[in-house]
């Protein structure tokens, strides 16, 4: 059985794999483009370092495999644990059968454990954070607010009107960059922290589309040439497709 | 002369316009600085110039709250740590109630409660038994604010002791399964004593220099048991040859020992 790991340091999981090695397992470092579908067994080593902080991601991966590979044994290491429990496991205090422990490990579907806090920075509740702002707008509601202008900008493309018309009807006022620049700061306030989670891809895809976006607006204001050739309408409606296939896997979004 | 000590708490004060300074019962060189949050960054930033000055020493706590607005004010906090690099020791996001600032009933530690206000006797607060109470207060008759109190929070701030000894933990675990304790066919010297872990040695020395026994005594007045963990970590760090039997599981159980009994998030 091969068995899929993400941590931050390797000698760790180094260290992990000579307990393995004997029995016929093998250590293999996690590739996001690969997916989990040929997982049997995932190890995540946690807390993770990411961005300067550590972080634990451990209940964020825990409920997307539960959801994507249910029957996966999905258990978490560290060195927070009083012993080796469930699926966490203590790595000073490793099983003497690790092997067998892992054989034996509950699935990641399973609701009767759960993992450790291994005390960096709860992903889930940075994630939870990440949607639901604080105190003002959701993401989403960002985001159904930001679709508002590309819809207007749309019809009126339909009726022909000129451009310099539609620059002043729908973003003369600077309403819309300012709506964009909100939804950018929390963007980029979070989003290095998203490279610890499972869905960090879909992530990875926002972060290019929100780039090419932001061009636009970096530009001399009006160009609705370069909004059509970017594809701003199209590229804000991926994003929010995007966040809202993410948002399932978030616990307390409001 | 000791540097004076400003606390900067930018919240949401419930009966602040602007600044407004606390002073500290027995302190005359130590102030807490409320700073509302409704502030511009500009206006932050003015008063941020003000408040700190050449002979002092600051810690400055942001409370995260619309992300626009924070993004803002974070880049005027950390513009001005950049700028009085030596006077500005910490700086720091502060949010939901979790950290070290607001009051905890079971550590009486803290300073501020969920409403904008300092905890005196007009807040309401839950005790270790979970009954509302109005015995708490940091503050005495004069609206001073008790030194306990002020020095508790400070230290916790400057000295980042709970992250210390968790980053200290970390780094340990990596070099124990980075070095394979294992293979070496003969015992190992002390932690101390060994130029293959010069680096977690580095960190080791950096943190118990800064952690000594009588800040964390200060730190956690309240919890003696802080300190006797922090001995006996030390004890075993300091004494204990590296690939002794269950080397390891030993300092993992120091280090849990001692994390468990220090309150508050390491961030």
């Amino acid at each position: 059985m091969d068995i899929f790991f993400l941590a931050t340091n390797q000698s760790v999981p180094a260290y992990f794999a000579q307990h393995v090695g004997a029995k016929g397992l093998r250590m293999m470092p996690f590739l996001y483009e690969d997916g989990l579908s040929n997982c049997e067994a995932f190890v995540l080593f946690s807390p993770l370092y990411v961005n300067g902080h550590y972080v634990s991601p451990d209940s964020v991966w825990k409920k997307y495999c539960g959801q994507y590979s249910p029957e996966m044994k999905f258990l978490t290491a560290g060195f927070a644990n009083p012993s080796t429990s469930d699926n966490c496991l203590e790595i000073s205090d490793l099983p003497d059968d690790l092997s067998q422990f892992i054989t034996n490990a509950k699935t990641a579907a399973d609701v009767n454990w759960k993992p450790t806090d291994t005390g960096g920075l709860d992903m889930m509740d940075v994630l939870c954070r990440f949607f639901n702002g604080h105190g003002n707008e959701s993401i989403m509601e960002q985001f159904s607010k930001l679709l508002r202008i590309p819809a207007n900008i749309q019809s009126a493309l339909n009726l022909n009107f000129p451009l310099q018309r539609i620059y002043n009807l729908y973003l003369s006022d600077g309403d819309w960059a300012g709506r964009w620049q909100v939804f950018l700061n929390r963007w980029n306030r979070y989003y290095p922290f998203f490279a610890c989670l499972p869905f960090y891809p879909k992530f990875r895809e926002i972060e290019k589309i929100a780039q090419k976006i932001n061009l636009f607006f970096q530009s001399d204001e009006g160009d609705i040439n370069l909004y059509l050739q970017i594809g701003c309408s199209e590229g804000i409606e991926t994003i929010k497709n995007l966040l809202a296939e993410i948002a399932p896997h978030v616990e307390g979004i409001k | 002369m000791t540097p004076h000590r400003n606390l900067i708490v930018i919240w949401k004060w419930d009966d602040v316009e602007n600044v407004k300074p606390v002073t500290v019962a027995g302190e005359s060189a130590a102030t807490l600085f409320c700073v509302s949050q409704k502030l511009m960054p500009a206006q932050l930033k003015e008063v941020l110039n003000q408040l700190v000055q050449p002979n002092s020493l600051s810690v400055i706590l942001l409370h995260e709250s619309d992300e626009i607005e924070t993004s803002s004010r974070l880049k005027v906090v950390k513009s001005a740590a950049n700028k009085f690099k030596k006077q500005v020791v910490r700086h720091d996001l502060f949010y939901k109630g979790q950290h070290f600032i607001y009051f905890s009933t079971i550590n009486d530690t803290g300073l501020i409660d969920g409403n904008g206000r300092l905890v005196s006797q007009k807040s309401r607060l839950k005790d270790k038994d979970g009954h509302w109470s109005n015995d708490f207060s940091v503050l005495d008759s004069n609206g001073d604010i008790l030194s306990r109190y002020f020095n508790t929070v400070w230290d916790f701030y400057t000295h980042r002791a709970r992250f210390r000894i968790f980053d200290l933990k970390e780094q340990f675990i990596v070099d124990m399964t980075r070095q394979q304790l294992a293979q070496y066919g003969h015992p190992l010297p002390i932690l101390l004593g060994n130029p293959d872990f010069a680096l977690l040695r580095e960190k080791y020395e950096e943190s118990f220099k800064i952690l000594t026994a009588g800040v964390l005594t200060e730190i956690y007045k309240n919890n003696p048991a802080v300190n006797q963990h922090y001995q006996n970590l030390k004890n075993f760090l300091d004494n204990i040859p590296l690939n002794s039997e269950n080397y390891l599981r030993d300092a993992a159980r120091h280090f849990r020992e001692l994390l468990s009994e220090m309150p508050g998030k390491i961030y």
